[in-house]
């Protein structure tokens, strides 16, 4: 096997697959790249048996075959290597040889055979969804997915179509984010009526999948997974198979007190607060008054601190306690200049969205200071 | 038709009775010694032929006896030590019943020699199984000499049920090694078919006492315990809890110099190391308590090693406290414990040093190559081992840490990402990830509910976590402690609770299997735990579950913070669990280790 691929398609397709391959693994195949050539192009196989990436290059052949790399290495040789385009060579035993003028790399490769199937050519129908509507999605629900092991239908977000909407949601069980959108096009793609709940590594790079706000992503499910096309790209993710919670019941129907704040304003004020937080004392305490909204924060171990913004509001007092890295991160993600805080007495859901809008909503368990 | 039940004559009744007292070689051994010592004798012999099985000769220099009081003494029921039943009440003696002798002489030949000082000539007393068979004038030295032949010959069953020689040596050893710590003013001597086995000088106080059969290395490991009240008096030499072992041989206590056996002090000993020792490793502790005789009663069984106190919880909580209170003081330096018998002591004058100096090299049980005393013996390889677990300590670092002296250490790698090595100007430092982070996160949860003040985040989808019919009744009676802690749990129905909120400064774990742990936890370690022993094992069930785990790639920045916060912590050597949380290899290690030294 032998080809000629120029460096900085051959630089981005190894870097592409970085997110991908186990830094660790018991199996040292899986830190391993699989590239092997076809018509005109190599294609670039990673997977880590949960999330699969499939791409192809144009690359000029000169024989056939196929080898795995490992693919830090190879990346960081790709990287320190000056020059136009890149000869890779596979030699007896596996041995591999990276030339670029004179420079040259000689590394010991492993056989294509040992490494697990990644299928790229699915006979499945596909749906498109603009990519900026996915990423934007992804971006407002991120934060919020579970780190929790125990809980595996929370490592993910959960996403739902239902007539013409599509739905993602992610909770930690302390805070939900949900954003619902207008899907534009009338071929929408079949999650089912269960939905599918998609892992955090897969989520992370399907986002990196989705560069650009205005191209197509071609969607389809098969058989628990979830494949994602773009250009010359297959992203192939496996789901998590379980019931994601009911989480539409803690979303308050009826309206709580509400209040319109600049969202610079806002996020500026709680990141004042967050300064003397930490894991114990994480509190933000906001009180309502007549047009006020006091913030503070007591911190035994730091220090004490305090803001006040001027808001619209003239109903009751009202004292509520929150974690004040919830907010930020809810509020953070919103685009729009004004954002609505909406609370509720006796230790109800708090809920962050953008003002005016319903389409995304965080939802975040007081804290009882 | 005749009756069937019987009075037993006096014979066949004293041979029985007689099992009450004398058990086995060891417990002539004690009873013998028991009288030597209440005799007021201050240097006391004991020979052991056969394991104590063939013979046992006790001498003494005490008061000794006349020819009248050296029969009597063979009656069942008599005594010098009490006269009226109330006399009972204010034992300071350890003989009281009037059975040691009679119960002796019914199963074995005695020959008693005895003299009191004023006395002109002694008395000799030849009694077989029970029967005085002799009474005569003889000249002997002041004090009591009895000898014991023909041992358990006329029970043999009992003689059947007799361990093998050197294990019943090994039980009158202890008994005497047992006298020796209790009572620092008499020199003891024991020794083995002519071969001296263990020997104490006179010494001034226990301390010495226990300086003397311990040797000076391991008094490094002791602190010293003491506190009084109007009525008991505690003093004690308790093992630092790096030092431990693997049963609990080395938790002696003597309440009044009687050594005794005591559920409710040993519970109290327990209590004050836990947390501070590993499950399963035992303290060595060398206890003394003084009780009024009328606040015990001593009388309860026949070896008397058990004893009631009239106000137990009061004694629980004396040693508790006393214990506590300088196992807590974990910077105490090390070293602190008495040095009185090292040679540079000008004090001592050279004759006692001398003879102290001898003592130890002959019969420290830790002297610096670790040989053992008993190895000496022609114990079999088997009794060898039990012996040697008995005196077996397990080592572990010191503790000399001063304050702030864990965030000036430098960092250098980790091993197994687990294992954070560090270098400071005496040698290296190793910690374990885990336990370290155990720690800190178990003394900041202890406050943190002790204070009531931890903020509960409220859950969102609060869980609902299904349990044992008898978990369910354990999570209910315990409900307020959890809620304390910010763990907010209602019953929900049938065996069945709703967590609605968590401690705020819980990472994101899984309230339910958080919960389901601890649960388990207080469940398999029994059902009867005070309040304050739940709460612990919630603490440390929570600490150890939140904690950071081992093979966890710690950054740079974690580690300064891991280091500042222990220097905050107090009984920073062990995590909760009682495994150590660092090692220390000094420089001189090293040096010994590459052998420059």
């Amino acid at each position: 096997m032998e080809f000629n691929v120029e460096r900085g398609t051959f630089l981005e397709a190894v870097q592409k697959t970085l997110g991908i391959v186990e830094r660790k693994s018991t199996m040292p195949i899986l830190n391993n790249v699989l590239i092997k050539t076809g018509d005109g192009q190599i294609t670039v196989v990673a997977t880590d048996r949960e999330v699969g990436l499939v791409a192809h290059y144009n690359a000029t052949v000169v024989e056939e075959g196929g080898i795995t790399i490992a693919a830090r290495k190879l990346f960081e040789m790709i990287r320190e290597i000056q020059g136009d385009s890149i000869n890779l060579k596979k030699l007896e035993n596996n041995w591999v040889t990276i030339t670029c003028g004179k420079i040259k790399y000689r590394l010991p490769g492993i056989s294509v055979d040992e490494f697990p199937e990644v299928s790229d050519g699915d006979d499945i129908g596909f749906s498109k969804i603009k990519s900026g509507l996915l990423r934007e999605m992804i971006t407002k629900t991120y934060f919020a997915i579970s780190t929790d092991e125990m809980r595996a239908s929370l490592n993910g977000v959960y996403l739902k179509i239902d007539r013409g909407w599509i739905e993602m949601v992610a909770t930690d069980g302390h805070r939900l984010s949900v954003v619902k959108m207008k899907l534009e096009d009338d071929v929408v793609p079949d999650f089912g009526s269960e939905g599918i709940i998609i892992p955090r590594k897969g989520v992370g790079e399907i986002r990196k999948l989705l560069e650009d706000d205005d191209e197509y992503v071609q969607v389809g499910i098969q058989q628990g997974v979830c494949i994602l096309k773009k250009n010359n790209t297959i992203l192939r993710v496996s789901l998590i198979d379980s019931d994601y919670p009911d989480y539409e019941k803690v979303i308050p129907t009826e309206r709580g007190i509400d209040v319109t704040l600049n969202k610079d304003e806002m996020l500026h004020s709680l990141k004042r607060m967050g300064v003397i937080s930490s894991e114990r004392f994480s509190g933000v305490k906001i009180q309502l008054t007549d047009h006020k909204m006091v913030l503070s924060s007591i911190n035994p171990d730091v220090g004490e601190a305090q803001d006040e913004l001027t808001v619209d509001y003239s109903g009751k007092d009202l004292e509520m306690g929150y974690n004040v890295k919830y907010l930020i991160e809810a509020i953070d993600v919103i685009g729009e200049r004004d954002i609505s805080f909406e609370m509720r007495e006796s230790h109800g859901p708090g809920i962050i969205r953008s003002f005016g809008n319903d389409s995304y909503k965080c939802i975040i368990m007081p804290l009882r200071l | 038709m005749s009756s069937r039940i019987v009075v037993m004559n006096d014979e066949m009744a004293s041979k029985i009775a007689a099992g009450e007292v004398v058990e086995r070689p060891a417990s002539i051994v004690k009873e013998l010694v028991e009288n030597a010592l209440d005799a007021n004798a201050d240097d006391i012999r004991v020979e052991l032929f056969g394991g104590g099985k063939a013979a046992i000769k006790v001498m003494d220099n005490g008061d000794g006896m006349d020819r009248e009081d050296a029969v009597l003494a063979f009656q069942r029921y008599a005594t010098s030590k009490i006269k009226t039943f109330e006399d009972i009440y204010a034992i300071y003696s350890f003989g009281f019943r009037g059975e040691a002798l009679p119960s002796i002489a019914s199963i074995s030949k005695i020959e008693m020699l005895t003299r009191r000082r004023t006395s002109q000539s002694g008395t000799r007393i030849i009694v077989e199984a029970g029967q005085i068979k002799n009474v005569i004038d003889a000249g002997c030295p002041v004090g009591t000499s009895v000898t014991v032949t023909d041992i358990f010959s006329l029970t043999p069953v009992r003689q059947k049920f007799l361990k093998k020689d050197t294990t019943e040596q090994a039980h009158c050893v202890d008994v005497v090694f047992r006298s020796a710590l209790a009572h620092p003013n008499v020199s003891i001597t024991v020794s083995a078919n002519g071969k001296e086995m263990f020997s104490v000088l006179k010494t001034l106080d226990h301390e010495e006492r226990i300086a003397l059969i311990y040797g000076s290395a391991m008094m490094k490991q002791f602190i010293n315990v003491e506190t009084r009240n109007d009525a008991v008096k505690l003093w004690g030499m308790i093992s630092k809890p790096s030092l431990t072992r693997s049963n609990t041989k080395g938790i002696l206590y003597f309440v009044n110099g009687r050594y005794v056996r005591d559920s409710l002090i040993h519970n109290a000993i327990m209590t004050s190391y836990r947390r501070l020792i590993e499950m399963k490793r035992f303290p060595s502790v060398i206890l003394f308590l003084h009780v009024p005789p009328s606040m015990i009663d001593i009388n309860v069984h026949p070896a008397k090693t058990e004893i009631r106190f009239k106000n137990p919880g009061e004694i629980r909580e004396m040693i508790i406290n006393a214990f506590s209170a300088v196992l807590a003081d974990d910077s105490m330096p090390s070293g602190q414990a008495i040095n009185r018998h090292d040679d540079d002591v000008p004090s001592v004058s050279e004759n006692y040093q001398a003879g102290v100096r001898e003592s130890l090299r002959r019969y420290t049980l830790f002297s610096g190559n670790k040989q053992l005393y008993y190895k000496r013996t022609d114990a079999d390889p088997e009794e060898a081992h039990r012996i040697d677990e008995m005196f077996a300590v397990k080592e572990k670092d010191e503790t000399g840490f001063k304050a702030s002296l864990f965030s000036s250490l430098v960092y250098m790698t980790t091993i197994d990402g687990t294992y954070l090595v560090f270098q400071d100007s005496n040698g290296l430092v190793i910690i374990d990830q885990h336990a370290a982070h155990e720690r800190v996160f178990y003394e900041k949860l202890k406050k943190s509910s002790y204070l009531k003040k931890s903020p509960r985040q409220e859950l969102m989808l609060p869980e609902i976590i299904d349990l044992t019919p008898t978990q369910f009744l354990l999570m209910m009676s315990n409900v307020n402690i959890f809620r304390d802690m910010g763990f907010d749990l209602h019953q929900y129905g049938d065996n069945t609770v709703i967590l609605k909120s968590v401690p705020s400064d819980m990472p994101l774990t899984g309230g339910t299997s958080l919960i389901h742990d601890m649960i388990f936890e207080i469940e398999s370690t029994g059902k009867s735990s005070s309040i304050e022993e739940i709460r612990e094992k919630i603490l440390v069930m929570a600490a150890c579950k939140s904690a950071v785990k081992a093979h966890h790639r710690l950054s740079t920045g974690e580690i300064k913070k891991l280091l500042k916060e222990l220097d905050s912590v107090p009984n920073v050597s062990t995590c909760p669990h009682g495994r150590p949380v660092f090692i220390r290899i000094e420089t001189e290690d090293l040096e010994k280790l590459f052998r420059r030294k």
